[in-house]
């Protein structure tokens, strides 16, 4: 194995019902510091696959998976301190402020609190860090969560339809941001918005009926490209 | 008759799944309870008060529930007529109530008292006023009328507790129902709609991410969950009054075994999916999520023992520091008992917050303490076997945590 591979699934079935899988053969190789676009039609199970990563899913079976190299199981302790998720959708901790939560999370993680002030700033979400989740707006709140994975810069960030519920400002400073992380780790979302896979992805992967059906990398990421392949699929 | 139809489907499933498995629990326990001969005394304006208050009490929840409030905003979104909708909508609910929730209590009542035809009819027609008049009674508050609606449930009380009489409650019924149906037919559909209110924002300069300010946050934002609190301090308060008459049983423990029926501090997870959801994606949540909230049941438990406690010494006497420690007992098991039950077998698919409240998981720590009553009473080492094993169980589960957390 690669020493700079940071997560590796090899055949991955998931299903919510036995007799229905979601997700079948699907394999994916991540390296360190790169970022991943995952972009698919409806119901072709990015959601699904990231709640599996989550370990949400208890109806899953792979042939093997690794984590820097070693074996592991989504609901490992050392790998759960290593991987942030924000969800397309979530109302979670409702009865928290955004500097609570992220004070609850820190200490979860067993890390410090991490200095926040210019995500907060990018953000323009300075009128907010002290109002409770439950009184937020769904684009403030995708930016507490979003707020809260930047600042903790754990080595796997894994973003469901990111871009969802934010204004133009805010998406701006997402793409800035998530060209930057590099540095700091890796980050896989998902998209339905080709503006965003091709800002910002080193690749991208193609998912159709819960298997990678093509790649894109370097100069192939493009609009028309992805459009086409998209198009395609939708007319079979 | 399509929103009818709509409605139902909501409510009871797209093949009212709900109302056959309520009609098959409601015929097990009617056979049951009939099988066992247990026959009892009841007298019928105990079957109407039941039949009515009980019924209210699950109505309004249904109209006050969240979960329901986010479905009903896609059915206010299609066109209707607005008679037909506002009929439709609380003989939907209704319906829902009486089947669901009100027919196991009817199939008890039925089965351990032998009843008159006329009685069943008049305690089956007191449970469909109340649907009406619970649904004018909402209406009326949300318009900030409240003495009108307290006052006729106040005469509805009166007539069944003060008159006793099958006919008097009857003619009560018939009547509360024709101005309900009145009143609904000038409503206005969406007046059953609530639009969340804009507060202005208060702002809180906690920076710990305390779960402890997060549960009082939580209990004190839910108005039914506070009342539910204050109302099993107010049965703590009258419990000794009630059993200070069982001379010569030790009906003490009992009372404790009652009091941790606390359904909604117990079901928090099953209540938000996305806190649930969080809990399980976030690392070290056994230990720091749900040690905290065990802590937090456990002190809701002993406010509420310490107000049984305080109560039995005043009207009863005798309180003896073996109870005040069978106290702590029941108020640590029960709490643990509940966060391992929402940890492991969390309730979900459930469409309305009063599915919720009325799941039969509720009952399974009550009877567990149940039968913890029926050891402590038979067997005076219980309470040191029990201890024994309570601390080596919180051991266990501290150790459990603490592993996870690291």
């Amino acid at each position: 194995m690669d020493s700079s591979e940071l997560l590796s699934l090899n055949n991955l079935s998931a299903w919510y019902a036995a007799d229905h899988p979601v997700l079948s053969d699907f394999s994916l190789d991540l390296g360190t510091n790169e970022v991943v676009g995952l972009i698919g039609l409806n119901g072709a199970g990015k959601t699904t696959f990231i709640k599996t990563v989550a370990g949400l899913l208890s109806g899953y079976r792979l042939d093997s998976a690794a984590w820097a190299g070693r074996s592991f199981s989504f609901r490992d302790k050392e790998f759960k301190r290593n991987r942030y998720i924000v969800f397309a959708e979530d109302r979670s901790f409702q009865y928290f402020t955004f500097r609570e939560y992220l004070a609850y999370v820190a200490a979860s993680y067993g890390v410090s609190l991490p200095e926040v002030s210019s995500l907060v700033a990018g953000f323009h979400f300075d009128d907010y860090t002290n109002v409770l989740l439950k009184e937020l707006s769904t684009g403030n709140l995708k930016k507490a969560y979003l707020i809260t994975a930047f600042a903790l810069r754990p080595k796997l960030l894994l973003l469901d339809e990111p871009v969802n519920g934010l204004d133009f400002q805010s998406t701006e400073f997402l793409y800035q941001l998530m060209n930057s992380y590099k540095e700091h780790g890796t980050i896989l979302f998902s998209s339905h918005i080709l503006e965003s896979i091709c800002l910002t992805s080193d690749r991208v992967l193609v998912l159709e009926h819960g298997r990678i059906s093509r790649s894109f990398t370097g100069r192939e990421i493009a609009a028309g490209n992805i459009r086409e392949v998209l198009t395609e699929y939708e007319n079979r | 008759m399509k929103i009818a139809k709509a409605l139902s489907k909501q409510l009871f499933g797209a093949r009212y799944e709900s109302i056959r498995r309520s009609l098959l629990a409601a015929v097990i326990l009617f056979f049951a309870v009939y099988a066992a001969e247990l026959k009892l005394g009841i007298a019928p304006f105990i079957l109407y008060l039941t039949s009515t208050f009980f019924t209210a009490g699950v109505m309004w929840q249904m109209f006050s529930g969240r979960r329901h409030e986010k479905a009903m905003q896609g059915v206010f979104m299609l066109p209707f007529e607005n008679r037909s909708f506002v009929y439709s909508y609380v003989a939907v609910l209704g319906a829902h109530t009486l089947v669901t929730k009100t027919l196991p209590i009817w199939a008890l009542f039925f089965a351990s008292t032998r009843w008159s035809g006329f009685e069943l009819a008049v305690a089956i027609l007191c449970g469909c006023m109340t649907c009406a008049v619970t649904s004018v009674a909402y209406l009326m508050f949300k318009r900030k009328n409240t003495v009108l609606p307290i006052l006729w449930a106040a005469g509805i009380l009166a007539v069944i507790l003060l008159v006793r009489q099958s006919k008097a409650v009857l003619t009560v019924a018939l009547v509360s129902l024709v101005a309900a149906a009145l009143y609904l037919y000038f409503a206005d559909a969406y007046d059953f709609y609530s639009v969340a209110a804009a507060k202005k924002s208060v702002r809180r300069t906690g920076r710990t991410g305390s779960v402890f300010a997060y549960l009082i946050r939580y209990l004190m934002a839910n108005k039914n969950y506070l009342v539910n609190v204050v109302g099993l301090c107010a049965i703590a308060c009258f419990l000794p009054l009630l059993f200070g008459e069982f001379q010569g049983l030790n009906v003490f423990p009992l009372g404790l075994a009652i009091l941790c029926l606390n359904t909604p501090i117990c079901t928090l997870l099953s209540c938000d999916p996305d806190l649930e959801q969080a809990i399980r994606v976030l690392p070290g949540q056994s230990g720091r999520f749900c040690r905290r909230y065990c802590l937090f049941i456990f002190g809701v438990n002993g406010m509420i023992t310490s107000i049984y406690l305080c109560s039995w010494q005043l009207i009863n006497g005798g309180i003896s520091v073996a109870d005040v420690g069978t106290t702590i007992l029941f108020d640590l098991q029960s709490a643990v008992l509940a966060v391992i039950l929402e940890w492991k077998y969390p309730i979900r698919d459930w469409k309305t917050e009063s599915d919720l409240w009325h799941h039969p998981r509720k009952y399974l720590v009550p009877l567990i303490m149940l039968l913890m009553v029926a050891f402590v009473g038979t067997w005076a080492l219980t309470l040191w076997i029990w201890s024994a094993v309570l601390l080596i169980e919180c051991c266990i589960l501290f150790y459990v945590t603490r592993r996870w957390q690291q």
